[in-house]
């Protein structure tokens, strides 16, 4: 068995120094009694010594078996906390690994999606902004899935991208199979089936990523998914994930309304996003935003380029138009 | 011998299949049913080995349910179509399957169509299908009176015209045919065509 814990370590620690400690103390007794007995009075005879050696070989016996003994029991025991394993609930009957999974999105950054009457909106934090950072595309959290279907993403990237990678795959297979677009809601189904097996077969920590789906299929129009690292996913008419989603949440249903179109729609959440930012200022630089829509009978994804995102925060009023603008 | 053909008509679609289940020259049986209702709104006509034809056509019903069972929602029927192409073609190099099929189907939004399989799985979506021996006058038949916009009567006609085409000129003829519809209310039988009736059993 490896040591991968520092209690464990701890405990070999334990068991090994003490025992080390013990062959300088039995020398050291030698010469404390040849040193302390006079010449002729008491010899330290060859016997002598070596029922020395041996009561201190069996004392070194004993304790070292007793060592043994203790590691394998607390091994046996694991008596860890209950966050140690992904897949064993506490006596309170949760999940540790997977509670912390979720408190690693609560820190990233955030994601809001809005359903509209004629289109979905996926407005995207961008937390990652260096002017040396040169990265592949301009676009961090927004992921074209299919043609059909669309991502935002909160939380471990590299986590997300293995995951978008098999919503792809599921994508294209269902395509090859039917030869129709995959339904919305089974593309988002079969991710969080993947998600789920992370909470339930041991030995793997789950993704740290919750998804905001965006997309539409001819049975049920429009959608939006949200799903989180247990594999829990409900459909929403509008919805925010990562750091304060709760607020973000709070200000969707109250000025969430039924009929709105997509043009209120990211007016909505530009605003929502603006309010949660820690940020003071926002600029193209830190938003993302992306939109599906049917454009003559086809679904078109369309992620909105610095330019006309600058010029919509400046038509609602969040920044003040830039200087070579005017 | 066998016979399986189908057209589309305006807002329907027939499947037409004989019945005789035969093994060399011996008739065994003259009312087996080669049509398989696949789910409430498509019908699977098949032809070919009896063996291959009873399990293939039972192992797409059972996929087509279980879509539903997982996913709420039907498969289309064009997409029944590509499933059960795929299914042939995999099959194709391992172990494939001696069946041909016509597959008709009423969607919603597309309204009905026919789709020919054959167990080399190509596909090929068509107004009119025929299989087996009785596709030489079936065919030449429908491609006579074939309308796209016939109405149930119409076409039954030109089903009755088909039947007795076959039993006319087909050396070893089929006795009973089984006529099936699916249209927006559903798939069902429609007709049975018997100059025969199997000796009632005991």
């Amino acid at each position: 068995m490896t040591v991968s814990n520092p209690k464990e370590y701890g405990l070999l620690r334990e068991l090994v120094i003490p025992n080390s400690e013990i062959i300088p103390a039995m020398r050291l007794t030698i010469k404390f009694l040849e040193t302390q007995a006079p010449a002729g009075d008491f010899a330290l005879t060859g016997e002598c010594k070596c029922a020395l050696i041996t009561i201190c070989s069996l004392i070194l016996f004993v304790r070292f078996s007793i060592g043994v003994l203790r590691w394998n029991f607390a091994l046996s025991k694991m008596s860890r906390r209950y966050d140690s394993r992904t897949t064993i609930f506490s006596p309170e009957g949760r999940l540790y690994q997977v509670e912390y999974a979720m408190e690693a999105i609560g820190n990233a950054g955030s994601a809001i999606g809005i359903m509209a009457t004629d289109g979905v909106v996926l407005v995207g934090e961008k937390k990652v902004i260096s002017k040396l950072l040169e990265t592949s595309t301009s676009v961090e959290k927004m992921y074209k899935i299919d043609d059909h279907v669309a991502c935002a993403v909160a939380g471990i990237m590299s986590d997300a991208n293995i995951l978008i990678n098999t919503a792809r795959l599921q994508a294209q297979r269902y395509a090859y199979a039917y030869q129709e677009p995959m339904p919305v809601e089974q593309l988002v189904q079969s991710l969080c089936d993947t998600k789920q097996g992370y909470t339930q077969f041991g030995g793997l920590r789950p993704f740290g990523v919750s998804f905001l789906f965006a997309g539409w299929d001819k049975n049920y129009g429009f959608q939006l998914y949200m799903s989180d690292p247990s594999g829990n996913f409900s459909g929403w008419k509008a919805a925010a994930i990562g750091a304060n989603n709760q607020a973000a949440q709070s200000i969707l249903k109250q000025d969430y309304k039924d009929d709105i179109t997509r043009e209120e729609a990211v007016q909505l959440a530009i605003k929502v996003l603006s309010k949660t930012m820690d940020s003071t200022s926002l600029n193209s630089e830190k938003l993302e935003l992306a939109e599906i829509f049917l454009s003559s009978g086809k679904v078109k994804f369309q992620v909105c380029s610095s330019d006309k995102l600058n010029k919509l925060l400046v038509k609602s009023g969040l920044t003040q138009p830039s200087a070579d603008a005017q | 011998m066998e016979s399986v053909f189908g057209l589309v008509g305006k807002d329907f679609a027939i499947v037409v299949a004989d019945t005789s289940a035969v093994h060399s020259i011996l008739v065994h049986k003259t009312n087996e049913d080669k049509i398989m209702v696949l789910d409430s709104h498509k019908l699977m006509g098949a032809s070919g080995e009896t063996g291959d034809r009873a399990q293939f056509t039972e192992y797409v019903q059972k996929n087509v349910a279980l879509y539903q069972f997982r996913n709420g929602i039907p498969l289309t029927n064009a997409a029944a179509a590509n499933f059960t192409r795929g299914e042939l073609a995999t099959a194709l190099r391992k172990n494939p399957y001696q069946v041909n099929i016509i597959l008709a189907g009423y969607d919603k939004d597309v309204g009905p169509s026919l789709y020919f399989i054959d167990y080399i799985a190509s596909l090929h979506k068509v107004d009119k299908a025929a299989f087996g021996y009785g596709s030489y006058f079936a065919l030449a038949m429908m491609d006579r009176h074939y309308r796209r916009d016939m109405t149930v009567e119409e076409a039954i006609e030109l089903v009755d015209k088909c039947i007795m085409e076959i039993r006319s000129r087909l050396v070893i003829a089929p006795p009973n045919f089984v006529i099936k519809i699916v249209d927006k209310d559903g798939a069902r039988d429609y007709a049975w065509r018997e100059s025969i009736k199997d000796a009632p059993t005991a």
